[in-house]
């Protein structure tokens, strides 16, 4: 009796350790695919506040650049209305497209804007520039910072075994933010 | 007999743990190439005479006592042809410049053989620092006295300019003049505290492994290593500092500020 006895007692604490070792990691698992989801929002949020910081930007310059250089009609309508793409995109994979596109329509500016130097010596047009190249440099920053989130993300969801809870409970993996060549021109404004 | 049966039980929860607890095969972090913090000033690159190192110093420990503000200086012979605009955010983001979370600080970073400087303004000072203004720091107090090789004096205007707007929103007055002697204490070396938790658990574990429970003493272990953040202090950066000199205490920055060349 008495070593039988003991022999269950142990044989019923290491279930019961199994079985809590089990709920723990299921529980940890789930619990870090969360945090991890909302890691991605919580660093897109980020990306979008300087999204929008450089889409109200964008009008006061470009109106300093038109009092300068009346003539490159072109360029002004690129930027004005790869700007109202980015309003009127509404899902991220959008959003990011339309971005990309008013990135490349502003590197365009930014070229034309070298062929001004009176433009260059204005101080107010100094300012808008720091602004936007700042601004620029932030979406960069956090636009890392997103992709880093989504590239944890990404791989917790498709590495075992948490890809069988993410596919159990829909998670589903995020979207990167890709910048297109020319746009990694932009904050590279040199200046004299 | 039952000694043996032990023994594999013991082995058996090891590779079940293993198994339940990636984590524990995968501990460890990407330790990234950049230097450490020597103090507030980081003339890496030697580059600023001693009298006005000591300036930079007294200013920015006033401005950093007063404010809570960190004014950091790093320079370097060369940064590898790096985006200064990528590595300085990066560096700031290493170092912490701040306090977690206030991220009131400014990193001040000049790259000798790329001829570049960037002004890095944190999170919380971005609002008083817009980059239009940093671009006027770096346009009037600094590119000019370092293009003529004055780096002591460059650095020590943009960082005055700067300091000046911080102690105007504070509403206080900066003296200029040295505080209390205050000698930034060097990098602690050693033990840093975040082993004792893992010296602790490997105690437990000793313990618990003597007194013959070798499966439920590994299992112990392991279930905490498991629990991943736990003990390690995983987040905190570089773990190391922070508890060394003031100033550099987590902050972050998004990129804002201004950089040019000179």
């Amino acid at each position: 009796m008495g070593k039988t006895g003991k022999a269950l007692g142990i044989a019923g604490l290491v279930i019961v350790v199994i079985l809590l070792a089990f709920f723990f990691s299921i529980r940890g698992m789930y619990n870090s695919l969360v945090q991890s989801e909302e890691g991605v929002k919580g660093a897109w949020a980020q990306v979008e506040n300087q999204l929008q910081r450089r889409y109200d930007l964008i009008p006061n310059y470009v109106e300093t650049v038109k009092g300068y250089a009346k003539h490159e009609k072109e360029v002004f309508l690129r930027v004005t209305e790869a700007r109202a793409k980015v309003g009127g995109a509404t899902n991220v994979k959008d959003k990011i497209g339309a971005n990309n596109e008013l990135s490349s329509a502003l590197s365009r500016l930014l070229l034309v804007v070298e062929r001004y130097p009176d433009l260059k010596a204005n101080q107010n047009f100094i300012r808008l520039q720091d602004e936007l190249a700042g601004t620029e440099n932030r979406i960069a920053v956090e636009r890392r910072r997103y992709n880093e989130a989504v590239r944890a993300y990404n791989v917790k969801i498709r590495s075992f075994p948490t890809n069988i809870l993410a596919g159990m409970f829909g998670f589903t993996g995020a979207e990167f933010f890709k910048a297109p060549p020319e746009a990694k021109e932009v904050p590279k404004v040199e200046f004299k | 007999m039952i000694d043996k049966t032990r023994k594999h039980v013991g082995c058996v929860l090891v590779l079940l743990i293993l198994f339940l607890f990636p984590s524990f095969v995968t501990f460890g972090w990407a330790e990234k190439k950049l230097p450490s913090p020597q103090g507030l000033i980081n003339d890496f690159a030697g580059i600023i005479p001693p009298d006005y190192e000591q300036k930079l110093n007294v200013l920015a420990l006033e401005v950093l006592n007063k404010t809570g503000a960190t004014l950091t200086v790093v320079t370097f012979k060369n940064i590898g042809g790096a985006n200064i605009d990528e590595f300085t955010n990066q560096l700031y983001e290493a170092w912490g410049v701040g306090k977690k979370g206030e991220d009131r600080g400014v990193m001040f970073l000049v790259a000798l053989k790329e001829r570049k400087l960037r002004i890095e303004v944190g999170y919380g000072l971005e609002g008083i620092i817009p980059d239009g203004l940093a671009g006027q720091i770096r346009d009037q107090a600094m590119v000019p006295y370092l293009k003529k090789g004055e780096y002591g004096l460059g650095l020590l205007n943009g960082l005055y300019a700067t300091a000046s707007i911080i102690a105007k929103d504070k509403g206080i007055t900066l003296t200029g003049l040295p505080p209390a002697p205050k000698r930034v204490p060097s990098r602690r070396r050693g033990f840093s505290f975040g082993i004792f938790p893992f010296l602790f658990l490997l105690f437990i574990f000793w313990i618990l492994a003597r007194s013959r429970h070798m499966g439920i003493g590994t299992l112990f272990l392991l279930l905490m290593l498991g629990g991943g953040r736990g003990g390690f202090g995983g987040h905190s950066g570089f773990g190391g500092f922070g508890g060394g000199f003031g100033g550099f205490g987590g902050g972050m920055s998004g990129g804002g500020g201004a950089s040019g060349s000179f």
